[in-house]
C-alpha cells in the first residue's frame, strides 16, 4: 500500500486552480449557543439548556487583489427549511478589501428539536453541520460549522419538558471506562501493536495476525477492494464492522473489558462469522462505534505509552487484509 | 500480491497538465469504470489540499461518491481513491472518482462521504484528522465541468482543520474550480 499510493502521489500532479478568475472569495462561518458560555477553546458549541438560541455568524471576504468580486448566489441550504435560504440578496458585489456580515438566530424549544437539526445533516449523530455556500463565476466557495446537541438524559441540563409535571428525570448512566476509537489506532502504532500483542484475531472476513494488516483494516478504502474493485454496499459494511471489532477488541484487551460492550462486539464477531445472518449490519457498526467512543475523554491507564502518533507511516505500510470474496 | 497492487494504482494514476490543459480519462484498473450501457460524458472529481498552515502530513480517506441531476436522479460514478489522500502535497490534486452525465442535464449535484479518520502530523504534534462530518456538498453545472472535463475541490487545510482536544475536525472550507 505504501508504494502504491506514493506512486499515486507522484503521478498524479495538477498544477494551480485555474486562471487568475475576476471574483474570489473566502468565507467564515460560526455559531454561538445564546447563553451557553464560551465553552471550551477550540470546540464546537453544545447545546445543553433549553429552550436554546443559536446565533450563526456569517462573513463573505473580496479577496481579490484589485477587482469587485460578485457574488451570483450565496446560501445556506440546510437551514433554508428554517426560513434561512440565504444570507445575502444576491447578485451582490463587494469592492477590494471590502467584507459583509450577516447573522441569523435559530431557537430549538427542545432536545428532540435539536436532534432534528443534527439529523438533517446526512449524517446520523449528535451534530448539526452546515455550510455557507458563496457561488461565483466560474467556482463556489465554502466554509463550514457545527454545533452539536447535547444527548438527552445523559448530559441534557434540562430534559423534562416545563409543562409536563408528570415526566420523571432519569439519572444518567454509569459512566464507562476508557476506550478509545478507530482514529486512535490509525495512528497509535504503538498502540495497536500491544493490542496484537495479546493474539492474532479472527474477524470473518479477515484474519489479522500483524501490525500492517490491522492498520490495513484501518486505513484501507472501505469503498473499494485490494485490487481497486467498488465493494457492495454489504461488503463495506462487513468492512467496516471488522474495523469496528477490531478496535473493540483493543479496547478490551488494552483498557478493560465493559460489560455492553463486549455484547456489542460478540453481536459483531457473530455475524462476522455468519452464523447470525447480515440484517442490521449498519446498526452493528453504529453501536459498536458509540461503545468504541464513549470512553474518549477518560484517561488511559497509568503506564499505558500509546507512543507518537504517526499516521504517514502507519498509512505507508498498511495492508488490506480482506481478501475479496472471503466470508 | 503488493506488486499486483502498485501496478493497479500505478496503471490508474495518471498524470494532468497544468490549469488550462485537457484533463485525460482514466480507463484502466480492475475492469470498466462503467457498465457498458452506461452513457454520458465521463467527468472526473478530485481534491486538494491548499493553504497548508506547516502540516507535515495530513491524510484523508473518502468512503463514498454520490452524483445526481438537480431532480435527485442518481448518476453513476465510480469512486477510485482507494488509498489515503496526502493533502499536503501542494500541487496535487488527487482523484477522488469518475462519473458520467447524459446529455440534457445543465447541471449536478455532487456529495463526498468522507471515511471516519484521518490523520495529521506536525513538526511537534501528530494526531487524529476526526472526519466524521455531514458530506461535503457542491453543485456543478456542466459548462464548467466541460471546461476541462473536472472539478477541483481545493480544501483550505488551515481553516478546515479545526483543534478538537488531541484531534483536529475537519470543517471544510472550500473552493471548487472547474
Amino acid at each position: 500500500m505504501q508504494r502504491g499510493w506514493k506512486a499515486a502521489a507522484m503521478a498524479v500532479v495538477l498544477a494551480g486552480a485555474g486562471a487568475a478568475s475576476a471574483h474570489e472569495f473566502t468565507c467564515d462561518k460560526r455559531v454561538q449557543v445564546k447563553g451557553e458560555g464560551q465553552g471550551t477553546p477550540g470546540e464546537a458549541p453544545r447545546v445543553t439548556k433549553f429552550p436554546a438560541t443559536l446565533r450563526f455568524h456569517y462573513k463573505l471576504r473580496n479577496v481579490h487583489p484589485t477587482g469587485e468580486s460578485v457574488a451570483d448566489l450565496v446560501e445556506d441550504p440546510l437551514l433554508a427549511r428554517y426560513g434561512f435560504g440565504t444570507p445575502f440578496p444576491t447578485p451582490m458585489g463587494v469592492g477590494v478589501g471590502e467584507s459583509r456580515d450577516a447573522t441569523f438566530e435559530l431557537k430549538l424549544d427542545t432536545p428532540e428539536a435539536c436532534q432534528a437539526l443534527a439529523a438533517s445533516d446526512g449524517r446520523v449523530d449528535d451534530s448539526f453541520d452546515s455550510a455557507l455556500r458563496v457561488k461565483w463565476a466560474l467556482g463556489e466557495t465554502q466554509c463550514a460549522a457545527r454545533v452539536t446537541c447535547c444527548e438527552p438524559f445523559v448530559d441534557c441540563e434540562l430534559t423534562c419538558p416545563p409543562d409536563d409535571p408528570g415526566c420523571v428525570e432519569t439519572p444518567s448512566p454509569v459512566a464507562p471506562g476508557p476506550s478509545r476509537n478507530a482514529g486512535f489506532f490509525k495512528v497509535h502504532e504503538q498502540a495497536l501493536q500491544q493490542c496484537l500483542a495479546g493474539g492474532g484475531l479472527e474477524l470473518g472476513v479477515a484474519r489479522v495476525e500483524s501490525l500492517e494488516q490491522a492498520l490495513g483494516l484501518l486505513w484501507a478504502s472501505p469503498g473499494l477492494d485490494r485490487h481497486g474493485g467498488v465493494r457492495t454496499e454489504t461488503d463495506a459494511l462487513r468492512f467496516e464492522l471488522a474495523r469496528e471489532a477490531l478496535v473493540a477488541t483493543c479496547n478490551e484487551r488494552l483498557f478493560g473489558a465493559s460489560e455492553k460492550r463486549g455484547r456489542a462486539l460478540d453481536a459483531a464477531l457473530r455475524t462476522l462469522g455468519g452464523t447470525s445472518g447480515e440484517t442490521g449490519l449498519e446498526r452493528l457498526v453504529r453501536e459498536l462505534g458509540r461503545h468504541n467512543d464513549a470512553g474518549l475523554g477518560k484517561p488511559l491507564p497509568g503506564g499505558f505509552d500509546a507512543g507518537r502518533a504517526t499516521p504517514a507511516h502507519a498509512a505507508r505500510i498498511a495492508v488490506d487484509p480482506l481478501e475479496p470474496g472471503r466470508r | 500480491m503488493k506488486k499486483l497492487m502498485l501496478s493497479v494504482v500505478g496503471a490508474v494514476a495518471l498524470g494532468l497538465g497544468g490549469c488550462g490543459g485537457a484533463s485525460r480519462t482514466e480507463t484502466t484498473g480492475p475492469g470498466p469504470d462503467f457498465p457498458a450501457d452506461a452513457q454520458g460524458q465521463r467527468f472526473e472529481l478530485r481534491l486538494k489540499g491548499v493553504n497548508n498552515p506547516g502540516y507535515d502530513s495530513a491524510l484523508v480517506q473518502v468512503r463514498r461518491i454520490s452524483v445526481t441531476t438537480v431532480e435527485g436522479e442518481a448518476l453513476p460514478v465510480r469512486l477510485k481513491s482507494r488509498f489515503p489522500m496526502e493533502l499536503t502535497h501542494p500541487e496535487q490534486a488527487h482523484l477522488v472518482g469518475l462519473f458520467l452525465v447524459p446529455e440534457g442535464v445543465e447541471r449536478v449535484k455532487v456529495e463526498v462521504t468522507f471515511d471516519d479518520f484521518g490523520g495529521y502530523e506536525a513538526s511537534s504534534e501528530g494526531g487524529v484528522i476526526d472526519t466524521r462530518v455531514a458530506p461535503l456538498r457542491f453543485e456543478a453545472p456542466l459548462a464548467y465541468l466541460s471546461e476541462h472535463g473536472r472539478a477541483v475541490v481545493h480544501l483550505d487545510l488551515k481553516q478546515s482543520l479545526q483543534t478538537q482536544g488531541e484531534a483536529k475536525l475537519l470543517l471544510p472550507s472550500l473552493d471548487v474550480r472547474y
